[in-house]
C-alpha cells in the first residue's frame, strides 16, 4: 500500500482509510502521552509532595531610586531594601521572604500572619533560654514603638545557632515578623539593618 | 614502594571487614535521614564552628551539589514520637531557636533526632516510622552559607543531630578524623561520605562510575610505620560500622574492594587516598545476630521540689467574673470601648443561654516551636490559691487534677485558678501527680456579651474546650506544643467553661484564654 497514492488518486478503500484514521488515533494519543510525561515531569520539587506553590504576580520588586521596594501581595504588606541585597522570594504560600546582605553577612526575614497570642505569649513560647537543646550566651528582650505599632525587638545568641534578633508587631491579630540571622558577618551593622527593615514596613 | 602499600591495603580492607561483626551497636539508626536514591555530601562534619559545637558537637550537614537537596526528601532514621516542631519560616525570634523549620523526634531507646533548617514538614504529633517522609530540605533559620554553590538559595542543606537521653549529642557517622579537633581548627571541612544504601545490582552498576571520595586519609609511606596505619585502620572502621552496624543488616557487599580502591588510589598520587563506602540491604543472613543493647543511659534524676508557691489568696467572689482579657492591643481595646456601651449587667439574664450553633465555626490551628520552660510548678504562671481536700468554692477556675490520662476517677487534686497558663516542662504540676499521663479539668460559669469571641489554646499534649457542654474546640491528640482558635458567636449571659487537657510525654505546657473580637 502506497498511502501517498491512495490520498493524490482517490481510490482509497474503506478500510485503508479506516487503517489511517487509525494511526492518526494512535499518533495522536502519543503526543498527548508525551505531553503527561513532560509535565509530570515538569512539577516543581514540593508539588509531588503536596507543598502549595505561590502564584505568579503575588510577589513585587519594583526600583525606587537606589532601594527595592518588595511587595507580598498575598501577605498584603511591603518592604524597602537597597538593591546590592539578594532577594530570595518565597515560592510556597507559607515562606517568608529572605533577603541577603552578603557584604556584611546578614540573613534577614519578613513575614505578617495571623496569630492571636499576645507578643507576650509569642516571646514566651519562643524564650531559648528555655530550651534545653542550645546553650544560650546572651538573651534579652526589649519593648520597641515602630510607626505606632508596639512590639518586641528580641536579641540571642546561642553556641549552636549563632546569633539571632526579630523584631514583632503587632496589629489587629496579625504580626508583622522581621528577623536576623548572623553567623560570620558584622553583627552590629546587620542590626542596624534590621531597624532599617523593619521601619520600611508598610502594611495594606 | 607502592605495590608493598597495596599489599598491606588488601590485607587490611578484608582486615576491616573482618572486624566488622565485632563491633556493639551504638545507636538506634536504621537507615540514613533521606532515601538511598539520593546521593549526599556531608559538607560540615563534628565539631566544626561556628555552629557544630556545644550541644550539637556531633552535628551532620548534608547537601548537594548546586541547590539540588532544595525540597528533597527528609525521612525518620528510626521509629520516633515527635516532640517538638517548628514550622516557621522566620529568621529571629521564631526562627525556632535558630534551627529554623524542624522536627524533633524522640526514640524508644531514649535517644532522640533532630532534622533542621527544613523547607517543609508534613508532620506535627505522633509517631513516625522509619523511614517516613516527615519533611522537605531547606535553608530556614540561621545557616551558614560559606558554601556558594546553591545561589538561589543560600545555605540549603539538611542539619542533622543525634542526642543521646541526656540531650548531648553523639556520634551517628564514621568520622574518625575529626574526633580531636578543636573549635579552632576545620579539619573536617572537606570531609564527604557517599551513604549507599542499594541493592547489590544497583550497586554493582553503580560502582564503576560513582565518583569515589571519601576522606582525605594520610597514608605513611614507610614501612615502620605499619602499627600506627592498623591502628588508624581499626579506629576508622569501628567509626564506620558504629553507624552502619545500625543499618538492619547491611551487608559490605563491597568492603574488600574498598580497601583496594583506597590503597590503589594511594598508590596513584601523593599520601592522599580516597574510596567509596558501599553498603546494601541484606540479601544474606544478619551479621551480627546479637541481640542490641539499645537500654538508654541511667541518669540521677534529683527530686523536685514540688512545694507550690505562695500566694495571697483573695477571697472568693461571689459576684460572677468578666475573664475579659487585661491589655491586648489595639483590636482589644476597641473591643473594651465596646463593653462600655452595652447594657449594663444587671440587664443580663440570670439563665444560661445556650450559646449559638457554632458547629460550622471554622477552627484555625497554628503550629508554634516547641515550648520550654522552667520545671515544676516554679514555673506554672497560675497562682495557686490553695490545696485543699474537696472542692472550693472558685472565683473563677476550679482545677481538678488527675493522675491518669483520662480525668478518671477522683482527681488527686483540686484548687482554685484564676488563669490558665502552665508551663510544667518535664515536671510535675504536683507531687501528688505524675510529670506525665495525668489530665487537668478546668471548670467554672462566666459572663459573656452577646459578641463573637475568639478561644485559643496553646497545648503540648491534648487539649478541648466546651461551652456549655458543647465541644468547640477539639485538640484531643498527642502533640508538641500548638496554638488553636476558633472564633464562637455568644449570647449575653453567664456560660459554662470546661476546658480539659492531659499530658502524656515529655514536655507540658497549657495555655487557654478567650478574648472579645
Amino acid at each position: 500500500m502506497k498511502l501517498p497514492t491512495l490520498f493524490f488518486k482517490g481510490k482509497a478503500t474503506r478500510g485503508q482509510v479506516l487503517m489511517l484514521a487509525f494511526i492518526l488515533l494512535i499518533l495522536t494519543l502519543g503526543l498527548f502521552v508525551i505531553k503527561i510525561v513532560k509535565q509530570s515531569n515538569e512539577l516543581r520539587p514540593g508539588e509531588k509532595y503536596g507543598v502549595e506553590y505561590r502564584a505568579p504576580g503575588e510577589i513585587e520588586i519594583t526600583q525606587v531610586g537606589e532601594n527595592k521596594r518588595v511587595t507580598d501581595n498575598r501577605q498584603n504588606y511591603s518592604v524597602t531594601v537597597p538593591s546590592s541585597w539578594q532577594i530570595e522570594k518565597p515560592e510556597t504560600v507559607t515562606h517568608s521572604f529572605y533577603f541577603y546582605d552578603n557584604t556584611n553577612g546578614c540573613k534577614f526575614s519578613t513575614s505578617y500572619y495571623e496569630n492571636p497570642a499576645t507578643l507576650e505569649e509569642i516571646v514566651q513560647q519562643n524564650d531559648v533560654r528555655n530550651d534545653p537543646y542550645l546553650t544560650v550566651t546572651s538573651y534579652d528582650v526589649e519593648d520597641i514603638v515602630i510607626d505606632n505599632f508596639s512590639g518586641k525587638h528580641t536579641i540571642f545568641e546561642t553556641l549552636e545557632t549563632g546569633y539571632l534578633e526579630g523584631i514583632d508587631l503587632k496589629k489587629e491579630g496579625k504580626i508583622f515578623s522581621t528577623g536576623l540571622g548572623v553567623l560570620d558577618g558584622n553583627r552590629e551593622i546587620c542590626s542596624q539593618e534590621l531597624l532599617q527593615l523593619a521601619e520600611s514596613l508598610e502594611l495594606r | 614502594m607502592f605495590p608493598r602499600i597495596i599489599t598491606i591495603g588488601r590485607i587490611l580492607g578484608i582486615a576491616l571487614i573482618a572486624l566488622v561483626p565485632n563491633f556493639s551497636f551504638a545507636v538506634d539508626i536504621k537507615n540514613p535521614p533521606f532515601y538511598d536514591t539520593e546521593p549526599f555530601v556531608l559538607t560540615r562534619g563534628y565539631n566544626t564552628p561556628d555552629t557544630h559545637i556545644g550541644k550539637d558537637k556531633y552535628a551532620l550537614d548534608f547537601a548537594q551539589n548546586g541547590c539540588s537537596a532544595f525540597l528533597k526528601p527528609v525521612i525518620a532514621v528510626s521509629d520516633g514520637e515527635i516532640i517538638s516542631v517548628n514550622t516557621s519560616t522566620a529568621e529571629g525570634l521564631r526562627s525556632g531557636g535558630g534551627f529554623g523549620i524542624f522536627v524533633l523526634l524522640k526514640h524508644s531507646d531514649g535517644t532522640q533526632s533532630r532534622y533542621a533548617h527544613l523547607n517543609e514538614i508534613f508532620v506535627s504529633s505522633g509517631k513516625i516510622k522509619s523511614g517516613q517522609l516527615i519533611g522537605l530540605i531547606g535553608n530556614t533559620g540561621n545557616v551558614n552559607r560559606e558554601s556558594k554553590s546553591c545561589l538561589e538559595h543560600p545555605g540549603t542543606h539538611l542539619h542533622f543531630v543525634m542526642y543521646n537521653p541526656d540531650l548531648s549529642s553523639y556520634k551517628p557517622e564514621p568520622i574518625a578524623l575529626c574526633e580531636d579537633v578543636t573549635v579552632n581548627t576545620k579539619p573536617c571541612e572537606n570531609f564527604t561520605v557517599r551513604h549507599k544504601y542499594k541493592s547489590e545490582q544497583k550497586i554493582a552498576k553503580e560502582y564503576e562510575k560513582m565518583p569515589k571520595i571519601v576522606a582525605e586519609v594520610s597514608v605513611p609511606d614507610t614501612a615502620e610505620t605499619i602499627e600506627t596505619t592498623t591502628n588508624f585502620w581499626q579506629n576508622f572502621s569501628n567509626s564506620v560500622y558504629n553507624f552502619f552496624a545500625n543499618v538492619d543488616n547491611p551487608v559490605f557487599v563491597a568492603g574488600e574492594r574498598f580497601g583496594e580502591a583506597l590503597w590503589e588510589a594511594a598508590g596513584e598520587g601523593n599520601n592522599q587516598a580516597s574510596a567509596a563506602l558501599i553498603f546494601s540491604p541484606p540479601t544474606i543472613e544478619p551479621l551480627n545476630p546479637e541481640p542490641l543493647n539499645l537500654e538508654p543511659e541511667t541518669f540521677n534524676i534529683e527530686p523536685l521540689n514540688l512545694e507550690p508557691e505562695t500566694v495571697d489568696s483573695e477571697p472568693p467572689n461571689p459576684e460572677p467574673l468578666n475573664l475579659e482579657p487585661e491589655t491586648f492591643d489595639t483590636a482589644l481595646e476597641t473591643s473594651d470601648i465596646e463593653l462600655k456601651n452595652t447594657e449594663p449587667a444587671d440587664a443580663v439574664p440570670a439563665v444560661p443561654e445556650t450559646p449559638k450553633d457554632f458547629s460550622e465555626t471554622p477552627v484555625a490551628v497554628v503550629t508554634g516551636y516547641g515550648n520550654y520552660g522552667p520545671t515544676g510548678p516554679n514555673g506554672s504562671a497560675a497562682p495557686i490559691e490553695a490545696i485543699v481536700p474537696v472542692p472550693p468554692a472558685c472565683a473563677a477556675f476550679k482545677a481538678e487534677y488527675f493522675a491518669n490520662l483520662t480525668l478518671a476517677g477522683e482527681p488527686a487534686l483540686v484548687q482554685c485558678e484564676t488563669e490558665i497558663k502552665h508551663n510544667w516542662q518535664q515536671g510535675s504540676p504536683h507531687e501528688l501527680l505524675p510529670a506525665d499521663d495525668f489530665s487537668v479539668r478546668w471548670s467554672g460559669s462566666f459572663l459573656f456579651e452577646d459578641a463573637v469571641y475568639q478561644f485559643l489554646l496553646i497545648t503540648d499534649d491534648g487539649s478541648r474546650i466546651f461551652v456549655d457542654d458543647v465541644n468547640i474546640l477539639n485538640a484531643w491528640f498527642n502533640q508538641p506544643s500548638n496554638m488553636y482558635f476558633v472564633n464562637v458567636p455568644m449570647t449575653a449571659g453567664m456560660h459554662t467553661i470546661r476546658i480539659e487537657y492531659y499530658e502524656h510525654t515529655v514536655f507540658a505546657s497549657f495555655t487557654a484564654r478567650w478574648l472579645k473580637l
